[in-house]
């Protein structure tokens, strides 16, 4: 399966592990979702952190059924947006049509929040939460912040820049 | 006390055990049993430690360094787990993905409320107790304090003056050793601090602004932290990596497993035995001592008695007073040293979850590196530099200056590579201060034994009665104007008040439930912790505190409890007890 080598190829050495939760086909939607959310620039992007096995996690053993059916609804949802737009799944869309699929999205989360209802009640929260949070705490993530686990000191206040984007924690 | 290989099995083995007769039992291994064990063992006394959770090895059991990234759901926490197991514990924020195993499991260990008055009771079961999970401030009480109840006519008056205190203070705070900077405040005395951490920009900002706003009536310092700033007593300097809740290889900061429990060790006097469940207190009516403590094996289940010519109880307040309580005989029908009656009365708590925040801008340039395991202090003001009509005592505040990271970034708009670059970098400056109030000792608020409840050791479990008062919601009302007042004075932007008063028992700060005093008719304990009844035991814990003062209590703990032992030394070598 040549897609699901391409889901497969950038995860971490050692961090592979079956998906639970997450179809095949859901895995591939997630996956291009995060990697729009958090793309690869100059330090890797949300395939290479291996955000979709931590969403896989999330969905199989931390959140809730109901939860967990919201989430995958809208991953479907999403499919079946991209296929009114350009005839493909999400994975298949353009680069500009997948920008402007979670453009939409992003738009219907932050009305609902302007609005003042409850923003989480939209997957695209959750989508865009566990994204966030499987890039930032992976190793790649946290590398590409500076992160190490024995600053070995406390400077209480120090020019930013002289730190670049990784400031020790 | 660095691993089994170093215990005794000959001490503990059943045919021994009931006949040796250790010069002291002391019950609890965390903040105070482990300074009952070292100062007792230093004085040349035999003494057994009961703890009624598991051995904890910091080499193989301390999880500080564990990255995110090598956590199962990257420090979102086992949910699952935790809604099972620790529906109460995972309150506290130290209960999470790698520190919850320091933490009770709430179905083996079960307690009750009275209704409509929730209580959250957390709880560390395991050699070296809470003492591994608390957050390390240490203050001093003072005159202000100790004199308090005397002076307004509430609970009973504290036999001690911080005279009395003082040296004790001293004694702890060397060997514990406490970063901070001296003041010179009569409402919160200076100690032999090693050297204070520093301000992050943002809080200079707002200590200049407190002290330019307010004079000399108020100020902000660096809290005062049981970390150490620079190597002290073989135990090496901080390397501010952060989550101190989790352990602490390099033996940073002061806890029992750090430095108490192995210095009574390091005597061969002490007998640690883990997984002992004490179950009672032995009354000896004919001698009108205690002769030793009834013990459960935690993992056999086991019924055992273990002798000793003193008992220390050490085991939390809650914990010392319910095995008080369940201690009965015919002289003590009531539950044992409690012929006052007011054993498991008075619990008491502080106030926490009130104050107010806001951001600094302009700093934006500046950040901090590393992560300092404290943060900064405004000492109290209400009733001693400024006066309240509407509450008695008062409270002071903990805060903590921050720059958010990307978790930002999930409750704003925006994807892609600007949005990436944006949630690498650091957000606004923000500052928070959160009032710590002092809670008054009341009759209401007590603990008994619940006669339909037990716990996994068939031991009967607490039926917890405690609520705040008006006096602790007005002051909180007031901690929270008062906070938004000082961050505005100090040029913070976007002010917001923080009204979120936890239940009682949150702030882990439990105490009160058998009282000190002048008195044999109204307290449980003289000024040595020593019983009124009962003159070969000693309730060396947090249960002795006849008021809460608003200071976080554990220094005050060590300090009497060094004082107590100390005194039952002497009283031991004059044939006394």
């Amino acid at each position: 399966m040549a897609l699901g080598h391409r889901v497969r190829r950038g995860l971490i050495p050692g961090e592979r592990r079956d998906l639970q939760a997450l179809s095949p086909e859901q895995a591939r939607t997630v996956t291009a979702l995060a990697e729009v959310i958090v793309p690869e620039t100059d330090t890797p992007g949300a395939t290479a952190a291996g955000v979709v096995d931590f969403v896989d996690v999330i969905l199989a053993e931390w959140a809730e059924d109901d939860e967990r059916t919201r989430f995958l609804a809208g991953i479907g949802d999403v499919d079946e947006r991209a296929r009114t737009l350009e005839g493909a799944t999400f994975e298949e869309c353009s680069p500009e049509g997948q920008i402007s699929l979670v453009a939409g999205l992003d738009e219907e989360v932050d009305a609902l929040r302007r609005e003042g209802a409850d923003a989480p009640e939209h997957f695209f929260h959750d989508v865009k939460r566990y994204t966030l949070a499987g890039f930032f705490t992976s190793e790649v993530g946290m590398r590409s912040l500076g992160y190490r686990v024995v600053p070995g000191g406390f400077e209480a206040c120090v020019l930013l820049d002289e730190y670049g984007a990784g400031t020790g924690r | 006390m660095s691993g089994p290989r170093r215990r005794r099995p000959s001490r503990t083995a059943p045919h021994v055990r009931r006949q040796e007769v250790y010069d002291a039992i002391v019950v609890g291994s965390g903040m105070t049993g482990g300074w009952a064990a070292k100062e007792l063992t230093e004085a040349g006394m035999r003494t057994l430690v009961l703890e009624a959770g598991p051995m904890v090895i910091p080499d193989r059991d301390y999880v500080e360094h564990v990255a995110p990234y090598r956590m199962p759901y990257r420090g979102w926490n086992d949910r699952k787990a935790l809604e099972a197991e620790q529906p109460v514990q995972r309150e506290c924020y130290a209960c999470d993905e790698m520190g919850r195993k320091f933490f009770v499991n709430d179905i083996e260990n079960p307690y009750s409320t009275g209704d409509g008055k929730p209580f959250k009771w957390i709880r560390g079961r395991q050699v070296g107790g809470k003492s591994i999970m608390w957050a390390r401030q240490s203050y001093r009480l003072s005159d202000v304090d100790f004199e308090a109840n005397a002076r307004e006519g509430v609970g009973v008056d504290w036999p001690i003056r911080y005279a009395d205190i003082e040296p004790w203070y001293d004694y702890v705070s060397s060997f514990a050793g406490i970063s901070g900077r001296r003041e010179g405040l009569a409402q919160l005395p200076d100690g032999p601090f090693l050297p204070p951490m520093d301000l992050t920009c943002i809080e200079e900002v707002f200590r200049q602004g407190i002290e330019r706003h307010y004079g000399d009536t108020r100020l902000l310092t660096i809290g005062r932290s049981a970390v150490l700033t620079r190597d002290h007593n073989g135990r090496r300097a901080c390397h501010y990596c952060g989550p101190c809740h989790r352990g602490c290889i390099t033996r940073s900061y002061f806890s029992s497993l750090n430095a108490t429990l192995p210095a009574a060790e390091a005597t061969g006097l002490m007998t640690l035995r883990p997984d002992s469940v004490v179950h009672s207190v032995i009354w000896d009516s004919s001698k009108g001592r205690v002769t030793g403590v009834r013990v459960i094996d935690a993992g056999t289940h086991e019924p055992l008695e273990f002798y000793g010519r003193i008992v220390f109880l050490g085991a939390s307040a809650l914990e010392s007073a319910r095995l008080l309580l369940h201690s009965t005989s015919p002289d003590f029908p009531d539950g044992l040293a409690n012929s006052s009656g007011v054993l498991g009365k008075y619990l008491m708590d502080h106030t926490m979850g009130v104050g107010a925040m806001a951001t600094f801008p302009g700093w934006e340039a500046y950040t901090f590196t590393g992560q300092r395991p404290n943060g900064i202090y405004i000492p109290r003001f209400r009733n001693v530099t400024e006066p309240s009509s509407d509450f008695l005592r008062g409270y002071g505040y903990q805060g903590w200056s921050a720059r958010p990271g990307w978790s930002r970034g999930v409750d704003e708009p925006g994807f892609g590579v600007a949005f990436k670059d944006r949630l690498s970098g650091q957000g606004p400056w923000s500052m928070e201060i959160e009032g710590f109030g002092e809670c008054l000792p009341r009759e209401t608020n007590f603990i008994e034994l619940d006669p339909d409840l037990t716990d996994a050791w068939g031991i009967p479990a607490l039926k917890i009665h405690c609520e705040w008062s008006d006096n602790e919601r007005h002051m909180m009302e007031d901690a929270a104007d008062q906070a938004a007042e000082m961050l505005e004075a100090a040029g913070g932007r976007d002010v917001r008040r923080k009204m979120a008063l936890v239940d009682p028992g949150l702030t882990i700060h439990e105490m009160g439930t058998a009282r000190m005093g002048r008195d044999s008719k109204t307290s449980v304990l003289n000024g040595f912790n020593q019983s009124w009844d009962v003159p070969n035991l000693f309730v060396i814990d947090g249960a002795a505190m006849p008021s809460s003062a608003c200071q976080n209590p554990s220094l005050t703990y060590m300090a009497l409890t060094a004082r107590a032992c100390a005194y039952a030394v002497e009283a031991s070598k004059r044939g006394e007890l």
